[in-house]
């Protein structure tokens, strides 16, 4: 199937890891589909999907002991026992590092959902049955892959996407097959026996469609087998074909963002409608996957090798098919919006809000998008994160147009009235009330940013009164029309402009409708509580900029002194108990990572931390991957949300993220009584490195070489080790430490630069 | 001592003490070391040995066979405390052993010939020490540079002086004479004295939660103070003490890196 199968398992694993670890088998659990229906959960306060019952062990063992294991079963049946460990140190590694990134769940009614259509097909198989293990992805992307080890993950972004269980059902069979026929370690076997240059990419390409269409061909058996209707398998690759548009196509109003007090003019809103542009018979020649009229017309051959074709779409009811897809629909909007795809998340809301008018949650995350699309405009990453006006297409183009073209003011009105509004609507509810007070830290933070411009009365007031006296003086803002991007005033800037004004907002003959934000807020205006904030905030951010002035004029001795104290109190936290997340350890060997040292490092690494905080009297709540069997799976979903929250932070770096998570972050701190969350990455290499100044200087003077060259030996050990405090409350990272070291890497090691660390947190900052 | 004291006031201990973060491994800043040193003396061999003793004279008399100098060891025991994790103070006491040539023997102010064995020479240094890392070292492990101002003090073993064919001018040495040479060639209990200055990079690698091995590269400057220019002709030694010194100033002069290994133990 488009992007179903095993190379996207590599490609999409290379991006979203960041964490480490483990393995093994789902318990074979047979639910019932009333099962499901005893605990439906609520879409009006959504909470996102978490893994669920006992731990499996694909989760808790090690991934060294994984590949011992295949080794002497001798699973991959390769040849060569170079090539046999090649592999599966490749494939168990990163398995591991994706079952442990945050992003993948067990247990959880998707996953449970997704199970029991296995199970379905695999009927008369129940030793495959028993071989293979499902679990959830979050990810938007519309995937699902099979491992070599018997794993085969969905995405949600797959499911939101699909319009019946059959088809969720075929494209499992699809994955079986891979599974069993082996294609990975084939393709593998294939790869290693031509080495791949420009010539052999087309061969390869060929030989991995032959595996999509032996796919595609025996699924059709199992799928057959179990009743699912004939037509649901072209549908099928429909879903393929759009999966990258939003998952239903509805014309958003260009009324829809308009409010009681504030009107988006109608020319901020593309004027024309963008086609979809996908075709059946794409390009496929240099593709892993054969393009979709292919496979559909070589599935349908194969469809008249089966008679007494079914009807069935729903085996296990259309309605329990609808709720699991809305589980998948809500995580997507979570998903985009972790991701900074603030747009998508916009229209996947706009979508579900017919459907749940009332979620708290849509508001909530509808709140955190405009936030995070001010917060993206006022640091000018906005637009990167939006298709240029070429790729526009569908209904969703619309949204993408108003986005583009409100400007950096425009945008952070626009997010302060939604926001606004929503807690207008929800008084009592703390996050949208903490999104709101962190939006309102964004406008007075904003670069040009003056209340004093703004009125009191909104547009279609100041329209009116216009209208009846005529007389009214209406100011003109500061930026006449939205711009793409700013140009210069040469004659070719101009004849560009003028080629471009048919597609610009219209403007009011009287009244510039640019400027319609500048009516937006005439009730935060008379609104104690938002002035004196954005008072505060001005107030603080000028007192940065002072800070900040005063710190230039340092001569540079002083300013590393300043530095200096600076770091040093990164990791003073003054903190009794901590949340020690995850060491990550990365040895690298000969450019590539040794991961079973990197692995066994680990372990002690976290052992040192437990150790350490007994020795120093700190309370560390310590969640690891290599021990999560103990934490069970309470520890793994905080773990997972820990993560995602990272992961959110690193990936937005340059704006002020606010916790998509905010609730669960903040129950999570009741629980443990801090707020303060350490995470740590250790990198060890040996590289001997001789500058060319070096080496040239000890030609010259050539008895210097008898020094260099043994410190230069001595400082090949490179070790660096990064730690990243979060602070829950204040939802932002708090301090970050980095030590780069010339030492060799043991446990040992490890440990003194634990107690380094932990000693710190439990010390108050140096003040001076 | 009255150096360590000095370098202690210099350092500027106080501000070390009060100011830096002081982790030190697992919160212990003081330890104990021994190691071995050693290094082979291929630039001292190269210049000084057997070339220097011909080409003076002109003559067949050489050291013995065999015994040319391949390798120099010796030990050295240390303390040092770390005042912060990039900053320590200690002192180290050690012992090295090498030899020389024989210097040239007269009797009645004629030379003897013949061949002499290698004089063996024990030196012995305390030296303290600075000790300090780089941004983020976390002393007393990890990557670490030395600095020491040491006090060296040499004598020659009290070994039986080997030899054979001993002339003077072709003729064998009479009984007497021979006599003397066993007797009064050499001056055991003379000290010899200089300073050392010594910058080394070494590793100390935790192995337990006390152990600590110690490894690394030690270049020594060694300088002698010079004693015995007066000395020319002491009675009744056959020798000249300041033909040792220069012997043993050239030999220490291009001994200068050192490779050591050990262990310590941190409190």
């Amino acid at each position: 199937m488009n992007k179903l199968n095993f190379f996207p398992l590599l490609l999409l694993t290379t991006f979203l890891i960041r964490m480490k670890h483990v393995i093994l088998l789902l318990g074979l659990c047979v639910l019932t589909s009333s099962s499901f229906l005893l605990a439906q959960r609520d879409f009006n306060d959504y909470k996102r999907l978490v893994s669920d019952g006992g731990i499996p062990a694909d989760f808790t063992s090690l991934a060294y002991n994984k590949i011992l294991e295949d080794i002497k079963a001798n699973k991959t049946q390769l040849k060569s026992s170079v090539k046999e460990k090649f592999f599966l140190e490749g494939i168990h590694y990163t398995i591991n590092d994706l079952l442990h990134s945050g992003m993948v769940t067990y247990g959880d009614e998707v996953t449970m959902y997704v199970d029991q259509i296995a199970s379905k097909l695999l009927e008369d198989d129940p030793k495959l049955r028993s071989e293979l293990r499902f679990y959830t992805l979050k990810s938007n992307e519309t995937n699902a892959f099979s491992t070599f080890q018997g794993i085969i993950f969905v995405t949600t972004g797959l499911i939101s996407q699909l319009t019946s269980e059959a088809e969720l059902a075929f494209i499992l069979s699809h994955e079986i097959v891979h599974y069993t026929e082996r294609h990975v370690v084939e393709t593998f076997d294939w790869r290693t026996k031509n080495k791949i240059n420009h010539n052999r990419i087309q061969e390869l390409s060929n030989y991995s469609k032959e595996h999509e269409f032996e796919a595609d061909k025996l699924a059709l058996k199992r799928y057959h087998a179990a009743g699912y209707a004939t037509d649901d398998v072209m549908s099928t690759f429909d879903v393929l074909l759009y999966s990258y548009l939003p998952f239903d196509e509805v014309e958003l109003p260009k009324t829809y963002y308009n409010t009681s007090i504030m009107t988006i003019p109608e020319g901020f809103y593309p004027s024309k409608k963008y086609p979809i542009k996908a075709i059946e018979d794409a390009d496929d020649s240099k593709s892993s996957h054969p393009n979709i009229k292919r496979r559909k017309s070589a599935l349908n051959g194969y469809l008249n090798d089966y008679t007494d074709w079914q009807t069935n779409r729903f085996l296990f009811g259309t309605e329990q098919f609808n709720y699991i897809r809305n589980i998948c629909r809500f995580e997507s909007i979570r998903t985009d919006v972790m991701d900074g795809e603030f747009d998508d998340a916009l229209y996947t809301i706009f979508i579900l809000e017919k459907e749940f008018p009332n979620s708290i949650y849509l508001q909530r995350m509808k709140a955190k998008a405009w936030l995070g699309l001010a917060q993206f405009r006022k640091a000018n990453t906005l637009l990167s994160h939006l298709p240029k006006t070429n790729d526009f297409e569908g209904e969703i183009a619309r949204l993408h147009g108003l986005l583009r073209n409100l400007n950096k003011m425009q945008t952070s009105v626009v997010a302060m009235r939604m926001i606004e509004d929503l807690r207008l609507a929800n008084p009592a509810d703390t996050m949208i009330n903490s999104i709101w007070m962190r939006m309102v830290k964004t406008l007075a933070q904003t670069e040009k940013f003056k209340l004093d411009k703004f009125q009191e009365i909104s547009y279609e007031q100041a329209l009116a009164n216009q209208l009846a006296a005529k007389t009214v003086e209406v100011p003109v803002a500061d930026s006449v029309v939205p711009k793409e991007n700013e140009g210069g005033t040469s004659k070719y800037d101009k004849i560009k402009k003028k080629k471009k004004s048919s597609s610009e907002p219209t403007k009011s003959e009287e009244i510039d409708s640019s400027g319609f934000y500048l009516y937006a807020l005439p009730d935060l205006l008379k609104s104690q509580i938002f002035l004196d904030n954005y008072d505060r905030f001005q107030k603080e951010k000028n007192e940065d900029d002072d800070a900040l002035e005063r710190y230039n004029a340092l001569s540079n001795s002083e300013r590393r002194k300043i530095d200096k104290r600076y770091h040093q109190n990164q990791l003073r936290l003054d903190q009794t108990s901590v949340i020690y997340v995850e060491p990550l350890v990365m040895v690298y060997k000969g450019g590539s990572v040794n991961r079973v040292k990197s692995e066994k490092l680990a372990e002690d690494f976290t052992d040192a931390i437990i150790s350490v905080s007994n020795q120093i009297n700190l309370n560390v709540i310590t969640i690891s991957s290599s021990r999560m069997a103990a934490f069970g799976t309470d520890g793994f979903n905080e773990r997972a949300l820990l993560t995602s929250y990272l992961n959110e932070i690193t990936d937005n770096k340059n704006v002020d993220v606010f916790p998509t998570d905010f609730l669960e972050l903040q129950g999570f701190r009741k629980t443990y009584g801090t707020d303060k969350v350490l995470f740590s990455l250790l990198e060890h290499s040996y590289h001997v490195d001789f500058p060319w100044g070096v080496v040239c200087g000890s030609i010259l003077f050539y008895p210097a070489l008898f020094a260099v060259v043994p410190i230069r030996i001595m400082k090949g050990n490179q070790t660096e080790l990064s730690v990243v405090v979060l602070d829950l409350d204040q939802g932002e990272i708090s301090g970050q430490s980095n030590y780069v070291y010339n030492e060799p890497l043991n446990k040992f090691g490890i440990k003194a630069r634990v107690y380094e660390i932990l000693t710190q947190v439990k010390s108050k900052p140096i003040r001076k | 001592m009255r150096s360590f004291l000095i370098l202690l006031i210099v350092a500027g201990i106080g501000p070390f003490a009060l100011l830096a973060q002081n982790p030190g491994y697992l919160g212990k800043h003081n330890a104990v070391e021994f190691f071995l040193q050693g290094q082979m003396p291929a630039t001292a061999n190269f210049l000084i040995d057997n070339d220097d003793y011909a080409y003076d004279f002109g003559s067949e008399i050489g050291v013995l066979d065999g015994k040319k100098d391949r390798f120099d060891w010796g030990w050295n025991a240390g303390f040092v405390h770390g005042f912060s994790s990039k900053f320590a103070l200690g002192m180290e006491f050690g012992q090295s052993n090498f030899s020389i040539i024989a210097p040239f023997f007269r009797i009645d102010n004629a030379f003897v010939d013949g061949q002499f064995g290698r004089v063996p020479v024990k030196s012995t240094i305390f030296m303290p020490k600075l000790e300090f890392s780089s941004k983020n070292g976390l002393i007393p492990i990890g990557l670490i540079h030395q600095i020491g101002f040491g006090i060296r003090r040499m004598k020659l073993k009290d070994r039986p002086l080997e030899y054979k064919n001993l002339n003077i001018y072709g003729f064998p040495l009479t009984t007497s004479e021979q006599a003397q040479i066993d007797n009064y060639a050499m001056d055991y209990s003379r000290k010899y004295k200089g300073f050392s200055l010594m910058y080394s990079i070494m590793a100390r690698t935790p192995l337990s939660p006390n152990f600590l091995i110690t490894y690394g590269i030690r270049y020594l400057l060694n300088i002698n103070i010079s004693n015995t220019l007066s000395d020319v002709y002491e009675p009744p030694y056959l020798s000249a003490p300041s033909e040792i010194e220069e012997r043993m100033r050239k030999r220490n002069l291009y001994s200068v890196i050192w490779l050591n290994f050990g262990t310590a133990f941190v409190f």
